[in-house]
């Protein structure tokens, strides 16, 4: 598994430079871009865990849908502007950013230590799902996952998304109207 | 050698295979396309280098490849140079789980079945397929992006909201083919083709025709070849490209038509089979080749005759029409399949779908008023009645200073003998 | 003045200061003069607001030839070939228009075979001009093939020309005092055979276009210019009879003998790219009509009138015959002198109106020549077609006013 383990470090290698990469840039494009090196290695990394299902949903959504969109309004709005420049008009994003993300690490610490504690994380867990593979096919555990398992939290979220599109809308509208 | 190497070794050479073929056949394909097009349009076309023009692709490739790639002063140079490279890998990529003949092909040792021809039948072949496609438009962008032009900025923005907007069709469209299939594998959906004696095209007719225009859509093709719009953009993304970097733009585009061919050929028509006639050895490669050959003839068709639509329009199609079509395939489809029901009920539905849509289309063109033309002869013309035919008696010498100009509203005779 | 003018010009906003102080950016982009649909070398810079367009400002004067000056340092007989030149897809338009106002000002009429070949021709050449307008604008729509069989009849057109005189753009066929020479055996027949062929052709062309969804959405609609707007920009020909005028100077103000053929004019109603389109389609069969006519009255006698002063002699005679050589030298040499004075003569080209507007003061070179070039006038009504348009509707726009671009500059 020696194979395994050099292709898993140079993922994360990937994964943490490109998202460096993101926050670094001056130029939104170029961060745009690490991002989408990020999300795809992520992509690899669920790959890597026999995921390939949710592996290829990663590209086909964030890289390929989500990424495209985000393309789309950073080269139209800022076709010339390599660098924001100058000053940061927003200082007190400093604090705030290392706060947060203090809080977000220790957060992941501690559900990794937790999840490779605790033994009845097997049920969700990526053994779980390894097994659920090897018993059902790639799609078909997912799909059983998604719809007989966890069909609450699955509804819940398209609702959420519906709400987000519906607020678009209205946002949308009222800039419109504010415009004529 | 372990059975890991062998496998490795067969991918690496069915790949090896692979891209050299699609290579061969993108640089023959624009022959072929430059010859029809030029049968189309009562022209010649290339038939100089060699017997039928056949090292035409060939010199082109040479032409090419010792032409100067200029780089614009303006352009940023690492994305503009890795931009084309960008492209034709996610083309080339794509391809992969396409499979061109039937799994067991000879012995079921994990060796054997590693080297059927595909290079990998994933079980997620299709979302693959999709994934990958989402991501070509990358290569359109940022080349657009990267030239520091705005007419390549205008064909990259163009390009980037056509091919989001039209990816989302052609992912409902082919849901409908999974639901009846049951899999997402590619080998798997013509063996169940196979299974249900029938091609998909029967069954989900809607679909075809919804993934038919989105594919050509999605790959950038006349009428819907906006991002390159020579006559409004100059060339659209592609304006700064030259050289080496501009065929390989090319090659992408053709290959990329090459897949969506393929999807189509093994989504809806059976893929490799053909009635039984697949057990020939040999033959199953053929199938597959002639059902290809016959949609890149269709891409040819449609770019001689149809003009190019607008990107406003496009959208519209794209948003307004497409996309809630391929839904109500879709639901209808998931009903049949949840009920069970034969597969001629989602086949008929599509049809009729079909017919209500060409009917609507059909009765909007023949609202406007048949007129008659001056032969005498009725012809069966539907000429819309903005335009009239207004009789002006010949003037006499001594009105003629007057200058005889009839307002918007003077009495128009409408001619319809002589 | 000058420098004022050209601030005007050329000024381009890349901004706009809203409420609050926001701004809204613009893009820029300059179409032309290297551009494939502009017709030739067009400049529009185009201030755009993502696609749409805010303002567009023509630029012209790229393809300027002199033509009217240099008109004026030529006998009026050699300034024929420079007319040619000016709307190089009509020629035989532009030298009629020339020949009708040296005839006006020489106070002569031309014979009848004349008068009738000078129509068959112009009317030719007005389907050839609108052939390659059509193939031209469809082919900026992206329709290919159009274009192609649209150039496969204009040769047969040529091929008419070339049998009549050698040349098959650049004619100067039409001359002071009728043809340079006379019909040749056998052109009816070419003419008579296009006749037949045309009408089913012309069909393919309405099958592949005029009702072709995608045609008709780029179309329909595009680009409307307001029946008001068109005259007060004093467009003429089809862009002007498109908007719901229906003026057509072989009907207003006959010349050339027009007045004895029977044909209508296509008048559209919406003024936008569809009808101009329609307008010259249908055009074409009016044509058609006239040709069709002119050669059944088509009669026989002289093609030139008959004064050696003006025509030059036939060949055989100036080797042989003392006066004719004279007058040949003298033709050649110096010219005819018209009688001084002005005259303004319009003629119906396949662009709109073409008016020629010369001055003689006695001598042997025309004091002043204008050309009022219907291009030029139509060009006018580009900015205002496209303003709030789409980018790819600037090409709908350009193809439907059917410019070309030796005539605006001239």
């Amino acid at each position: 598994m020696l194979l395994h383990q050099i292709a898993f470090y140079v993922l994360a290698a990937v994964a943490i430079a490109s998202a460096l990469g993101v926050i670094s840039f001056r130029s939104a494009v170029y961060s745009m871009l690490s991002l989408i090196v990020n999300l795809m290695s992520l992509a690899f990394f669920f790959l890597m865990l026999q995921a390939i299902f949710i592996g290829t949903i990663q590209v086909l959504i964030y890289a390929g849908a989500v990424m495209v969109l985000f393309l789309f309004v950073v080269t139209m709005l800022a076709p010339d502007t390599e660098s924001v420049g100058g000053r940061n008009p927003l200082r007190w994003q400093w604090g705030a950013g290392i706060g947060l993300g203090i809080i977000l690490a220790g957060g992941l610490i501690l559900a990794v230590v937790n999840g490779s504690l605790a033994r009845d994380a097997h049920a969700v867990g990526a053994d779980g799902l390894a097994r659920q593979v090897a018993l059902h096919g790639n799609v078909e555990a997912f799909g059983l996952a998604l719809f007989h398992g966890f069909s609450f939290p699955f509804e819940i979220t398209s609702v959420l998304l519906v709400i987000a599109v519906l607020g678009a809308v209205v946002l949308g509208r009222r800039i419109l109207g504010r415009e004529e | 050698m372990s059975d890991v190497a062998w496998i490795v070794v067969a991918a690496v050479v069915k790949s090896a295979i692979a891209i050299g073929a699609l290579l061969t056949i993108f640089a023959y394909m624009t022959l072929v396309e430059r010859r029809v097009i030029a049968r189309f349009q009562r022209r010649v076309g290339p038939n100089r280098a060699g017997p039928l023009g056949l090292l035409q692709p060939l010199a082109d490739g040479m032409k090419m490849a010792f032409k100067e790639q200029i780089i614009p002063t303006k352009a940023r140079r690492l994305i503009f140079v890795l931009s084309p490279a960008i492209s034709v890998f996610v083309a080339l990529i794509a391809f992969a789980v396409v499979p061109l003949g039937n799994t067991t092909t000879w012995g079921t040792s994990p060796v054997a079945i590693a080297w059927a021809p595909f290079i990998a039948d994933l079980n997620v072949g299709v979302l693959y397929m999709l994934a990958i496609s989402s991501l070509a438009v990358y290569g359109i962008v940022l080349g657009g992006w990267s030239s520091g032009n705005h007419y390549s900025l205008l064909g990259a923005l163009r390009s980037a909201a056509q091919m989001v907007s039209y990816e989302v069709s052609i992912g409902l469209a082919l849901a409908g083919v999974l639901m009846l299939s049951g899999t997402l594998s590619m080998v798997g959906i013509v063996h169940a083709q196979v299974a249900q004696g029938i091609w998909f095209i029967l069954a989900q007719p809607l679909a075809f025709v919804l993934y038919a225009i989105a594919a050509t859509a999605e790959v950038n093709r006349a009428p819907f070849d906006l991002p390159e719009a020579e006559q409004e953009l100059v060339a659209g993304y592609l304006t700064e490209f030259s050289g080496l970097r501009w065929s390989l733009y090319q090659m992408a585009e053709y290959i990329n038509m090459i897949t969506v061919s393929s999807i189509a050929a093994t989504l809806f028509f059976g893929g490799w089979t053909l009635g039984g006639l697949e057990g020939i050895p040999g033959m199953p490669f053929v199938w597959y080749t002639i059902k290809v050959a016959i949609f890149l003839f269709i891409f040819i068709w449609v770019r001689a005759t149809l003009p190019r639509i607008r990107y406003d329009q496009l959208m519209k199609v794209g948003w307004q029409a497409l996309l809630p079509l391929s839904i109500i395939n879709l639901v209808f489809t998931g009903l049949a399949v949840a009920l069970g029901w034969p597969w001629w009920a989602s086949g008929l539905f599509g049809l009729g779908v079909l017919l209500i849509v060409a009917v609507v289309l059909y009765n909007r063109l023949r609202l406007r008023q048949a007129m008659e033309r001056q032969s005498g002869e009725a012809v069966p013309l539907a000429l819309p009645s903005s335009v009239r035919l207004v009789r002006i008696a010949p003037a006499t010498a001594s009105e003629s200073g007057d200058g005889v100009v009839a307002a918007p509203a003077a009495p128009a005779e409408s001619v319809t003998t002589s | 003045m000058q420098t004022e003018e050209r601030a005007t010009t050329l000024e381009v906003d890349e901004s706009e200061q809203l409420e609050g102080g926001a701004r809204r950016d613009y893009m820029t982009i300059n179409m032309g003069p290297q551009h494939p649909s502009t017709h030739g070398v067009l400049r529009l810079i185009l201030t755009l607001d993502g696609e749409t367009i805010v303002k567009a400002q023509p630029d012209i004067g790229y393809l300027h030839t002199g033509i009217e000056k240099t008109a004026e340092g030529k006998s009026y007989f050699k300034a024929l070939v420079v007319t040619d030149r000016m709307d190089y897809l009509a020629p035989l338009a532009n030298n009629l228009g020339y020949s009708l106002a040296v005839e006006k000002l020489l106070g002569i009429e031309v014979p009848e075979r004349a008068l009738y070949a000078r129509v068959i021709l112009a009317e030719l050449q007005r389907i050839a001009s609108h052939l390659v307008w059509l193939g031209t604008s469809a082919l900026d729509l992206g329709a290919q093939s159009v274009f192609l069989y649209c150039f496969r009849e204009r040769e047969i057109i040529l091929d008419i020309f070339e049998l009549c005189s050698g040349v098959r753009m650049m004619t100067s066929y039409i001359m002071p005092g009728g043809l340079q020479a006379d019909l040749p055996p056998g052109f009816e027949q070419r003419v008579r055979d296009f006749l037949a062929l045309f009408p089913k052709r012309l069909r393919e062309y309405h099958d592949l276009l005029t009702n072709n969804r995608l045609w008709v959405d780029r179309t329909k609609g595009i680009c409307k210019l307001p029946a008001e707007d068109a005259v007060r920009l004093g467009c003429t020909g089809a862009t002007l009879r498109g908007s719901g005028v229906a003026y057509d100077v072989r009907k207003a103000f006959p010349y050339g003998g027009y007045e004895r053929f029977d044909f209508d004019i296509p008048v559209g109603a919406n003024g936008d790219v569809y009808d101009r389109y329609l307008v010259r389609m249908l055009e074409m069969d009016q044509s058609l009509r006239i040709i069709q006519q002119a050669l059944d009255g088509l009669p026989g006698g002289p093609w030139q009138v008959d004064d050696p002063k003006i025509v030059p002699p036939p060949k055989y005679m100036v080797s042989s015959n003392m006066e004719a050589l004279i007058h040949h030298f003298k033709l050649y040499t110096e010219g005819y002198r018209p009688p001084a004075g002005e005259v303004y003569v319009r003629t119906e080209s396949p662009k709109g109106e073409l008016g020629f507007y010369m001055v003689s003061d006695g001598s042997a070179r025309p004091y002043r020549m204008h050309v009022r070039a219907p291009s030029f006038a139509n060009l006018q009504a580009l900015p205002l077609m496209i303003q709030g348009a789409f980018v790819a509707d600037v090409v709908a726009a350009i193809g439907s006013i059917d410019i070309v671009l030796g005539e605006v500059d001239r």
